[in-house]
């Protein structure tokens, strides 16, 4: 099945034109220190929120 | 003593349930109907499609569960309505078929004071020839058993690549109509970190297969984030990551034909075309629940209580208008039934007035147009509002005020997963303000300071939070309410 197919050609989104993240973007996603204090910050956004919804 | 009947356990009916029970006295009823024996948060689901957890820990069973608080429990589907009553008795009620507790296959009705139809969705695999499980065709991951079929697919695949032979794997949405193109979009990305955990990436050619007419749709019309100083669309920010991890995207598809070897699609130009797969995880479309209404007399009143696509209309605007008239006030607030004032339908099961992105059609007629989300967190709140109008009611009387949680006033968080991993897992973490965008209220349809996206570790942190925060809830452990929906 995988050895030589005959598909019709597949309309494949062209990308090229899209952002590609540098090496500094790349390492500060797994950053544990600035990534902890996204995870806070993320999750008090979620709370003000769910507050800010609950006083409606 | 009035009697609260819930259809359904999922993240609404459940969460509709726990709160009638902790809100009413023990003088009154709950019962849950539900034709599952267990509770699934299949948010994780993904995760059990790519063998990073077993399946027994995203589902649990709900019989304890109700015990412990006082809420009656039939295994059983809802086969018809009865707003009405029958001949024998005015009050409302519903015809049950058993699906467990030694009853199945024994039929019953029940009568209601107050009933929360929160039935979820019909998976219609059938919508598409070939498509799902059943088929032999392609995996899934709406359930968790089908999560786990997918899991054991996925690693015979990866053993092909690991020999060396070269594979092409699809994900994406197996119709036209498809919603859930967020699960969708984490599967893809965490098929992608598996096959680079494994070693094997490059060997592989992996393609997301989506309705959506742009990447970064999701079935709501795509979002506007400010990120560094410019307004960044989701459609940009997705295309980034899919370039970033070489997913080869294939967009405004609908899938005509599935077989062992090949999926046979349209797209929005009306092309057909043909891929050829080794491995494919396709959602299917969703319809409503086979559930038909009748009146006093026995008369068929399915086409007045529910729209075509099954779902039950509720109080949101359905006249027909074209897409450049809609507006955020066709949405319902209350999710009250048409015509009934002691009937609710929440979460997927309530008949949306129309979809949120803007829908297309091929030159073939061929509609291809994503059906709007309602995800986790909506769902869960609109449960509970319509718990608290419930309880309301009961307690103030019938003319107390219905609580009201319109998508077009509320915030979701989405959180897709890209890949686990406590050190080297991502996730897209996204908040969306309001759910449905108002144009009238912002310009782009949604409130920036507070609608945003980043892609990074502390979106898995935040998903892996949420799987043991929201199975913790749904345990009804001691202060699960302290936990929002």
């Amino acid at each position: 099945m995988s050895e030589e197919k005959t598909t019709t050609p597949v309309p494949v989104l062209d990308l090229s034109g899209a952002p590609m993240p540098n090496v500094k973007t790349l390492k500060a996603r797994y950053n544990l220190l600035s990534q902890f204090g996204k995870f806070v910050g993320f999750n008090l956004s979620i709370m003000r929120m769910v507050v800010k919804e609950g006083e409606h | 003593m009035a009697e609260v009947v819930v259809l359904g356990a999922g993240i609404s009916g459940h969460t509709a349930a726990l709160h009638l029970r902790r809100l009413l006295g023990r003088g009154h009823k709950v019962t849950v109907v539900s034709p599952n024996s267990n509770w699934n948060w299949i948010p994780s689901n993904i995760w059990v499609g790519v063998s990073k957890l077993p399946k027994e820990k995203v589902i649990f069973p709900l019989a304890p569960v109700y015990r412990r608080k006082g809420i009656d429990f039939l295994q059983a589907k809802a086969t018809a309505i009865r707003p009405k009553g029958d001949a024998q008795d005015s009050r409302g009620a519903v015809d049950i078929e058993f699906t467990g507790q030694n009853k199945a296959g024994q039929t019953d009705r029940i009568r209601y004071d107050y009933l929360v139809y929160a039935t979820g969705p019909k998976l219609k695999f059938e919508a598409t020839e070939g498509l799902g499980p059943d088929a032999g065709n392609t995996t899934s991951v709406c359930t968790a058993d089908h999560a786990r079929e997918a899991s054991e697919k996925l690693a015979a695949t990866i053993a092909k690549l690991k020999e060396g032979t070269p594979q092409t794997l699809v994900v994406g949405t197996g119709h036209g109509t498809c919603t859930c193109e967020g699960a969708a979009f984490e599967y893809t990305f965490n098929v992608d970190h598996e096959l680079r955990e494994a070693g094997v990436r490059d060997l592989a050619t992996l393609y997301y297969m989506t309705n959506e007419a742009q990447l970064g749709d999701f079935g709501v019309g795509g979002m506007t984030f400010n990120q560094n100083g410019f307004e960044t669309s989701s459609e940009l920010w997705t295309s980034s990551l899919f370039r970033e991890r070489d997913v080869r995207p294939i967009v405004g598809t609908h899938v005509h034909k599935i077989t062992s070897s090949t999926i046979n699609f349209e797209t929005l130009d009306g092309e057909m075309h043909d891929l050829d797969y080794d491995f494919a995880m396709l959602l299917p479309p969703f319809s409503g629940q086979p559930v038909k209404a009748f009146d006093a007399e026995d008369n068929d009143i399915t086409g007045e209580m529910f729209a075509p696509s099954g779902f039950m209309k509720v109080d949101a605007d359905y006249t027909p208008k074209p897409y450049e008239e809609w507006k955020a006030s066709d949405w319902p607030s209350t999710y009250q039934s048409v015509g009934y004032n002691n009937i609710w339908a929440v979460g997927i099961a309530f008949a949306p007035p129309h979809q949120i992105s803007q829908p297309r059609k091929s030159p073939n007629g061929t509609v291809i147009a994503p059906a709007p989300p309602r995800t986790g967190m909506p769902s869960g709140v609109m449960a509970k509002h319509v718990a608290m109008t419930i309880v309301d009611r009961i307690k103030i009387g019938s003319k107390a005020k219905a609580y009201e949680a319109p998508l077009s006033k509320m915030g979701a968080v989405c959180v897709a997963s890209a890949g686990t991993g406590l050190t080297n897992g991502s996730a897209a973490a996204m908040i969306m303000n309001p759910v449905v965008p108002d144009y009238a209220k912002y310009p782009t349809g949604r409130d920036l300071a507070t609608t945003r996206g980043e892609i990074g570790l502390y979106g898995h942190w935040s998903k892996l939070m949420l799987h043991y925060l929201f199975i913790y809830k749904a345990k009804a452990r001691p202060g699960w309410q302290l936990i929002p929906e």
